[in-house]
């Protein structure tokens, strides 16, 4: 991607973030969020995230085909483990890059 | 400043206060934003240019394999726009407290209104009733959240060029996302969705624009409400 397209990209993500955030905000009361809307919609960040994490961990960028015998996998598992253990979000990261640099030494 | 009272300027102080004690926490989301960024095809000043200007963690990391794989523009935007979609709930939270500012004003206070800066304001004030303390309370908080983000996240920008290529501290920004998704997992009807989502991300990988995320949340909303409404009916009937 050129740098002038990068720009496009940080410029475009910066009205998301004031659209999204400031939604109800600026359109005031003239619009309103019904119930079954809200609820259909309360699952689609977590799937966004979802089909975003899942192929930095099941799939290598060398190939189109899975591999979950690497270092992303298995530090991603750790990490998955580790957040339901303690909550931490710091443990999380420092134990999950632990799982991932010990694998990575250990495959190569 | 501002004109404001000296128990409006103790509120303020109050917010400030209320976010720092989750600051460590923020400083290191921010950190490892700010090293992913690095790690990743932005230069620095692009790097520092999306932390300060997009301000918003996990469309951040959420873009950053897409603009690596150079996916077309529409394809980042509308990621984006999805992994943002609970801000727009939480905007309609706190729409009732600030209704009669200036567009110009509601469109910074919305800027501000993060996941944390949202809950936090909420627990203080849960239901809506005229009160002078809540722009003073939201500013200190958000105002503190901003500049501890900003510190971090400049910190793991400039620390990440010390540190080789190879110890990959771009997946760092993985495993915050993996961090924040595993909260929003509470309900049996939300895992079945993730689940879900799952699948159909793994098994339409192959397509182009990434439609696999497009594809993954419309599974997870349909998932989602079959599974609630059938939890509801069993619940019903026991």
């Amino acid at each position: 991607m050129s740098s002038f397209e990068i720009w496009g990209v940080i410029l475009g993500l910066t009205v998301i973030t004031v659209i999204t955030r400031g939604f109800f905000l600026l359109v005031g009361e003239r619009m309103e969020l019904s119930e079954t809307l809200q609820n259909a919609l309360k699952y689609a960040p977590a799937a966004a995230l979802v089909a975003i994490i899942a192929p930095e961990m099941f799939f290598t960028q060398a190939s189109s085909d899975m591999e979950i015998n690497s270092p992303h996998f298995w530090g991603g598992i750790c990490s998955i483990i580790v957040f339901w253990l303690s909550k931490s979000m710091l443990l999380t990261i420092i134990l999950g890059m632990l799982a991932f640099t010990v694998i990575r030494l250990v495959l190569t | 400043m501002l004109g404001w009272s000296a128990e409006q300027t103790k509120n303020m102080r109050d917010g400030s206060k209320t976010m720092s004690k989750a600051g460590f926490a923020i400083f290191t989301w921010a950190l490892v934003t700010g090293m992913a960024m690095a790690e990743s095809s932005l230069s620095t000043s692009q790097a520092i240019g999306m932390s300060i200007l997009v301000y918003a963690g996990s469309a951040q990391l959420a873009a950053l394999p897409l603009i690596a794989g150079d996916f077309p523009l529409w394809t980042i935007f509308v990621t984006a726009i999805i992994v943002n979609l609970r801000f727009i709930i939480f905007s309609a939270g706190i729409q009732p407290y600030f209704k009669n500012r200036s567009f110009w004003k509601r469109s910074v206070l919305g800027y501000l209104n993060g996941d944390l800066n949202f809950a936090l304001f909420i627990s203080r004030f849960p239901k809506y009733r005229k009160d002078p303390f809540h722009l003073p309370f939201f500013l200190g908080m958000s105002l503190t959240n901003w500049a501890i983000w900003q510190i971090g996240s400049l910190a793991g920008i400039f620390l990440a060029g010390a540190v080789p290529d190879t110890w990959g501290l771009g997946f760092g920004g993985t495993l915050v996302l993996i961090a924040i998704l595993l909260p929003m997992l509470d309900q049996l009807s939300a895992r079945l969705a993730a689940l879900s989502a799952l699948l159909v991300a793994l098994l339409t990988n192959d397509l182009p624009y990434k439609l696999s995320i497009v594809l993954a949340v419309v599974a997870a909303i349909l998932v989602g409400i079959m599974s609630d409404r059938f939890i509801k009916k069993e619940g019903g009937t026991t």
